[in-house]
């Protein structure tokens, strides 16, 4: 099992988080964002701020997450993104996580994505993702914002 | 005149066996995105399973538009469904855990739920299954490893992962079966053939490294002698004489197909961080290329015609009929989702809930 320490402070572990398997590789692929992108986001001020979406498909009576998708707004080469993919249950804290991804400290600014296989959730949970961003910001601390793609 | 019913529940399931003539009807339904629609998962000329993400069930309904059993607990497992013989009898096998345990396989056969003693493996699920003695099934014990089990055939093949896409034609005679992993880039695409009653292996295709690379995740069988789609970041035909053809089309990623004799359609669905649920609607010629799109808001879907290229295609509760040129042929209203049998006949569940079989 691998561990690394991020800037959020978080011990990442390659591992499986409640049901689903983890499976996907931490090495990322750059893949071109989709128009979708431009609508959820989240800010941290002074110009820096991050969008982000969910590619996934359906099987049966269950949908597959294939992608956590991104633009960074702002920041160096050093930003970081988590995310997490939960099932809305109306706890407010509580929400069960199926999958959790943590970044190296090495996401570059613009449009990123991550491949995600194996996270199976059921069509009847009222699935999102919560994305977390550390933005690399020269000599002054580091902005963070987080969001999650829940219309509630 | 109240309607006399007996239901029976049995570990969860709920045998509805109804004394009168009216079917059981689910409540009806608004489609967004906190109440998703109920959608079919199988059909035949006999029946249908339904998916209910509201009351998260599975169901089976006769011909006759009756519901003949709901099951409460095999979603919430994790387990998949796929008609015995004739839908809307069922196999349940799986569960969310790629590593097993898997609880022992249950049929539901003419209302009556009851375990399958199809495996005795750490992890048995099922792919296809026509009876106990005519399936396809994935199996792993410790220790043994891993291989696809062919019934009656007793043949058995090796693979390097339980995490198996397995997709057949509407009449199930063609299949073919792959790995879903990454990493898997040795094993190879297997493909199917129905012969004296069982399926036969009948194709080892080149390694699906060598093929498509190692990201699909679904697959798509048109007939006997039609190509294979295989879908997922890198999408292409595979052809009978081993020819390949990559998929040329906008979306970033094509994650859902249906084939037909003569044409295609895949899909691509995004959340966006709005939580607004889209899809992308791609037609396909079987040279590979492009023909017609639809980007649509909220979930849709997707069947095509074994044989004249219609599409089936349902979205914000209307059924819309396409030609394989994605023109609008005939449209109906309040329809959650649409399949075609194998010999042709339109499938529908409205968002009533009531499942109807008609011809085009």
């Amino acid at each position: 099992m691998k561990m690394k320490i991020n800037k959020l402070g978080v011990v990442a572990l390659r591992s499986t988080v409640l049901i689903v398997t983890a499976g996907a590789s931490v090495a990322l692929s750059i893949a071109p964002a989709s128009a979708e992108t431009s609508i959820g986001s989240c800010s941290a001020g002074d110009g820096y701020y991050a969008n982000y979406s969910v590619a996934y498909h359906n099987s049966g009576a269950y949908d597959y997450i294939d992608r956590y998708n991104w633009y960074i707004g702002k920041g160096g080469s050093h930003n970081n993104v988590e995310a997490r993919t939960k099932a809305d249950k109306n706890f407010g804290r509580s929400d069960p996580t199926y999958h959790t991804w943590i970044s190296g400290d090495d996401i570059r600014a613009g449009n990123g994505s991550h491949p995600v296989s194996g996270v199976k959730v059921p069509a009847s949970e009222k699935m999102y993702v919560e994305f977390k961003f550390v933005f690399d910001r020269p000599r002054l601390g580091d902005p963070r914002c987080d969001g999650h793609t829940r219309n509630v | 005149m109240k309607r006399l019913r007996l239901a029976v529940v049995v570990g969860g399931l709920v045998v509805v066996a109804a004394c009168a003539s009216a079917p059981d009807q689910p409540p009806a339904t608004s489609v967004d995105d906190s109440t998703r629609a109920p959608r079919l998962i199988a059909v035949s000329s006999e029946g249908a399973i339904v998916a209910d993400p509201r009351t998260a069930t599975f169901s089976g309904f006769e011909r006759s538009g009756r519901q003949v059993w709901i099951d409460h607990e095999a979603m919430a497992a994790g387990a998949e469904a796929s008609c015995l013989a004739q839908c809307p009898d069922v196999v349940f096998s799986g569960t969310f855990d790629q590593n097993g345990p898997d609880p022992v396989p249950r049929e539901i056969v003419a209302g009556q739920s009851s375990q399958l003693d199809i495996s005795t493996a750490h992890i048995r699920r099922v792919l296809d299954a026509r009876s106990l003695s005519d399936a396809v099934i994935v199996e792993n014990k410790p220790g043994e490893g891993s291989w696809l089990r062919v019934a009656p055939s007793g043949t058995r093949i090796p693979i390097s992962s339980t995490s198996m896409v397995w997709a057949q034609n509407l009449d199930r005679t063609e299949a073919v079966a792959f790995s879903r992993s990454e990493g898997s880039s040795q094993e190879h695409v297997l493909r199917f053939h129905r012969a004296d009653g069982g399926w036969r292996l009948v194709d080892d295709l080149a390694p699906r490294g060598k093929a498509w690379g190692t990201k699909a995740w679904g697959a798509c069988v048109a007939g006997q002698n039609g190509p294979i789609l295989l879908v997922g970041e890198e999408p292409v035909l595979l052809f009978d004489d081993h020819r390949r053809l990559p998929l040329h089309t906008d979306l970033p990623i094509p994650g859902e197909c249906s084939l037909g004799a003569v044409s295609g359609v895949v899909l691509n669905r995004t959340i966006n961080g709005a939580g607004e649920r889209n899809t992308s609607v791609r037609g396909i010629d079987l040279a590979g290329l492009q023909t017609w799109s639809r980007d649509l808001s909220g979930e849709a879907f997707v069947a095509m015609h074994p044989s004249n290229g219609l599409v089936a295609l349902t979205h914000n509760g209307k059924l819309e009929l396409l030609d394989s040129q994605g023109h609008i042929q005939g449209v109906r209203d309040s329809v959650a989702s649409a399949m075609f049998t194998a010999s042709g006949e339109l499938v529908t569940i409205g968002l009533d809930g009531k499942v109807h079989w008609s011809d085009l």
